[in-house]
């Protein structure tokens, strides 16, 4: 494409582009914008609020540390300790067994 | 609403508003109105006016306590606009609610003349008919939300580089990559129906 063209094709296109502005329009939105910022309340308050909440998500931070850390131990010890348990359960209930049955 | 508030500077109509009157935030709404109207009146089409005027007045209200007033609040409004509209057209991507129209016999033709008309007074007239509207928004669905906004700002608006940047939040490299990706792509778009002698 000509440099020309190309130039000619923008001055179009942004004379449309330009032309939108110019357009009537018949829209209602102001009162709801209104009611809808009555609801919210001051936008400091909002603002507060959200630093409040990242503020508490950060004390909250070394506890959890510590409740996941506690956990992982107690998962960790849940995988071998009742195998070790049933084993040396089956160990002592089987010579019980043979005890028992000397008798019987 | 009391008349006071107009008399009042942005600075200051700000600080009653984050200092808890709600009321006066009215009086920015009517200050900035005009503008934020034109800039979305470019970028969105008209069913969907009504509801991105609201959804850049309650992006402003909340976002009224972060401004520090480093920037002119008119250039503060005008980008929290812009993005409303980059957003809409985010989102309407990804819901795929834009309509799939092809480009038609007239719309081309339009073009061809528009193009090949050397007095402006011609074009003038020219650019009033519908065909021209429909075929620039014809042209932008065929971008991507983010080549779009910067063909918007840049190709159309004449902003500079870094202007977009700044309005984008984008890094100035990306907004030229993208902007000279996005205006070949738009020229081999309509060059298709341009024949040149």
């Amino acid at each position: 494409m000509k440099k020309a063209t190309r130039q000619r094709i923008r001055k179009v296109l942004r004379a449309v582009y330009y032309g939108k502005e110019k357009e009537e329009t018949e829209i209602h939105w102001q009162s709801k914008v209104i009611a809808q910022i009555q609801n919210l309340g001051p936008p400091a308050l909002i603002e507060n609020y959200m630093e409040n909440l990242s503020s508490l998500l950060w004390q909250l931070v070394p506890g959890t540390c510590i409740l996941i850390l506690i956990l992982g131990l107690v998962f960790f010890n849940i995988e071998f300790i009742p195998r070790y348990e049933i084993t040396r359960w089956l160990i002592e209930e089987s010579s019980e067994l043979s005890v028992w049955g000397q008798f019987l | 609403m009391s008349d006071d508030y107009f008399n009042l500077t942005d600075t200051e109509i700000i600080t009653r508003v984050v200092e808890g009157n709600v009321n006066a935030f009215e009086a920015l709404m009517i200050r900035y109105q005009e503008k934020v109207l034109k800039i979305v009146k470019k970028r969105i089409p008209y069913r969907n006016l009504e509801e991105i005027m609201q959804d850049v007045f309650i992006r402003v209200y909340q976002s009224l306590a972060t401004f520090e007033g480093k920037s002119n609040f008119d250039q503060w409004v005008s980008s929290i606009a812009v993005r409303t509209c980059y957003d809409y057209w985010r989102k309407a991507y990804k819901t795929h609610e834009l309509p799939m129209s092809s480009l038609s016999e007239e719309h081309q033709k339009w073009l061809r003349e528009t193009v090949a008309h050397s007095s402006d007074t011609s074009l003038e007239e020219k650019i009033k008919q519908k065909e021209g509207r429909e075929l620039l928004d014809w042209a932008l669905r065929q971008m991507s939300p983010d080549d779009r906004m910067v063909l918007e700002l840049i190709y159309l608006e004449g902003l500079s580089g870094k202007e977009a940047a700044n309005i984008l939040g984008w890094s100035l490299a990306n907004v030229k990559i993208r902007s000279f990706r996005a205006r070949r792509k738009l020229e081999k778009l309509l060059a298709n129906f341009i024949k040149e002698r």
